[in-house]
């Protein structure tokens, strides 16, 4: 029997003492390279020929209706893009490693469970905020190209009405204003923001559920049944406040609010694509909540999932 | 690149490669809460640079016994360490290398992505990564289906990447569950050819197989598990001993009494080449350990 010249470890081995940034990334790159290869970014083709066709419909809207479409469909999209991707992508992640037994290699390395979980779930935000960014840039520069046309056809307008008078310098600057206030403004970057946090609040959820399920498809039918209730927290938290629901109706209120994150927070895409700005505080009160709930997630889902039995 | 070791003046320093004590582990089914005993106060060791058969019927144990020396499952009792720090921590694992049985791994890499990604989760970067990578497809015989998608791997193929991710980073001890598992019969033969190897660097080998004929081949140790607990575990060459028997290898003479042998070989001109204990085969010795046939002596019993 040949031994080895010594008893130490290998100089090459990572220390395993703390969270490793670089196994993280590493994690989360394979996780976003497996989405992109699942050819997740279809979608984006989708995206562009719905808003185009939203784009070129103008003549059924009033023109700054016209902007507000093209916002509205396209955060609509982007909506159902980040949800269905949150739930369904994270979900096929850990139990399909698990039942294809790819877990076992990775977990026989010096990998903490939490960097597991953290490096998949960051890949899924690398797909969202990739996905939300181009989507996002697709849509400015689609108002920012019906921009020019909108300012015209409201000055037309208004010298229509005028009826042939003279209009003043401030009037055509007003209609400049009102095109502007629907066009783009920095409060759509929050609302984009907004829509990327709850997405990743969801992913988090789904991260948490797929620790103690057994199935990617429990997982997709819970998390969506958690997004689904999520959106309602705020007329729960109503309906239990002024209703006299007595011990178990209190109880279940109680339970709902506190189990569910308040998905409704980060509903602000409707007042802003109105042109309604959003204050730089709530913007960052959505921060604080959104990495509230996605911590209190990842946590909930490395306390299931640091003793589970693989 | 070779990795160099230098000195460890840690207290795990002399330790052995692997030390089960009284391991004992117990499952709960998740509704009814039944305890389904998986493994029963088992206990071995793994020298370093050792190759230990592990061996045993299906369900006897044996992946479960490996999965907690990995840290995939916690011991409901006893202890278990590697090269010294307990196997519950990380940190017992950054020198293990371990091939699953049919292993699995993400369908949408190719062969070389699949080593780069498991070489950076060990901690191998640049230049060493990129010569080991290719380094290692040659030795596992993977080279020309590199780039391929693993999708259109075979099942030999996926086990031989098994074996190359295993050993991406050179670990110390390599836990090897069926490695064989799907391999013709040159590739198997390959395989055991590199466990040899690992065996002369100096590499401790858990190796888990049903092809017994294999484990008697490389194995220095094996411990015979059966219904979860330790039935016979000792060196190859004790084991297989049979001690009740004496074995007489006569070139140019004839069958006759044990005492008569010798006198009777030279009288008659002939040499005697050997004389000892007759020896069974590892399979035997495991149908006898894990069934019903006569039991054999030799090695240690632990029922």
């Amino acid at each position: 029997m040949t031994e080895r010249e010594s008893d130490a470890l290998p100089e090459h081995v990572v220390p395993v003492w703390e969270i490793s940034p670089v196994r993280l990334w590493v994690l989360a790159r394979a996780t976003f390279v497996q989405l992109v290869r699942m050819k997740v970014f279809y979608f984006l083709l989708i995206f562009v020929a719905l808003v185009l066709v939203v784009a070129g419909a103008g003549l059924f809207w009033l023109p700054t209706e016209h902007l507000i479409a093209i916002k509205r469909w396209s955060f609509g999209a982007m909506y159902l893009f980040t949800m269905v991707y949150s739930i369904s992508a994270t979900a096929l992640l850990l139990p399909r490693d698990l039942e294809d037994r790819t877990l076992y290699t990775i977990l026989s390395k010096p990998v903490p469970r939490i960097e597991y979980l953290l490096g998949r779930l960051f890949g899924v935000l690398l797909l969202n905020a990739l996905a939300l960014g181009v989507m996002f840039l697709a849509m400015c520069l689609l108002v920012a190209w019906k921009m020019p046309s909108v300012e015209k056809q409201l000055v037309q307008e208004l010298l229509q009405g005028a009826g042939g008078e003279a209009v003043s310098l401030a009037e055509v600057n007003q209609a400049k204003a009102d095109a502007a206030r629907h066009g783009l403004s920095p409060s759509l970057l929050w609302a984009v923001w907004a829509l990327y946090l709850k997405a990743s609040v969801v992913s988090a959820v789904t991260l948490f559920i797929s620790t103690i399920a057994s199935s990617s498809l429990f997982t997709i039918v819970s998390s969506a049944m958690v997004v689904f209730i999520g959106h309602f927290h705020q007329l729960i938290l109503d309906f239990w406040k002024v209703n006299e629901t007595g011990w178990f109706g209190g109880l279940i209120g109680r339970l709902l609010v506190i189990v569910f994150p308040n998905l409704g927070l980060f509903d602000v895409v409707d007042e802003v694509i109105t042109g309604t700005p959003l204050p730089w505080g709530t913007g960052l009160q959505l921060t604080g909540m959104g990495l509230f709930y996605v911590g209190f997630f990842v946590l909930l889902a490395q306390l299931v999932f640091v003793d589970k039995e693989l | 690149m070779e990795v160099r070791n230098p000195p460890d003046p840690s207290p795990q320093a002399g330790s052995p490669a692997v030390l089960v004590e009284h391991l004992t582990k117990v499952f709960q089914t998740s509704l009814t809460r039944a305890k389904v005993p998986a493994v029963a106060d088992l206990s071995f060791r793994v020298g370093r640079g050792e190759v230990y058969g592990l061996i045993g019927p299906n369900g006897s144990g044996k992946s479960t016994t490996m999965k907690v020396i990995l840290g995939l499952v916690r011991a409901t009792s006893g202890r278990t360490e590697v090269f010294g720090i307990d196997s519950g921590q990380v940190g017992s694992r950054r020198d293990v290398g371990f091939l699953p049985e049919n292993p699995y791994f993400y369908k949408h890499m190719s062969g070389r992505e699949t080593l780069e990604f498991y070489g950076r989760l060990c901690g191998l970067r640049g230049a060493e990564l990129r010569a080991r990578v290719p380094e290692l497809l040659v030795t596992v015989g993977l080279e020309s289906a590199a780039g391929r998608p693993i999708a259109g791997y075979s099942k030999g193929m996926l086990q031989r990447l098994g074996l190359a991710q295993a050993i991406v980073h050179r670990p110390r001890l390599v836990v090897l569950d069926e490695p064989t598992a799907g391999v013709d019969p040159r590739g198997s033969r390959e395989i055991r050819d590199l466990i040899l190897r690992m065996k002369g660097d100096g590499t401790s080998v858990i190796l888990c197989s049903h092809l017994l004929e294999q484990v008697q081949e490389v194995c220095d140790r094996v411990g015979i598990v059966s219904k979860g607990r330790m039935v016979r575990e000792g060196r190859l060459e004790d084991l297989t001993r049979l001690d009740q028997q004496m074995e007489y290898v006569v070139e140019g003479g004839g069958p006759g009494l044990a005492g008569e042998i010798r006198a009777l070989v030279e009288r008659s001109g002939g040499k005697l080449v050997h004389s000892g204990h007759p020896r069974t085969t590892l399979e035997r010795l495991f149908l006898e350990s894990t069934g019903d046939h006569e039991p054999v002596s030799g090695g240690t019993r632990h029922d």
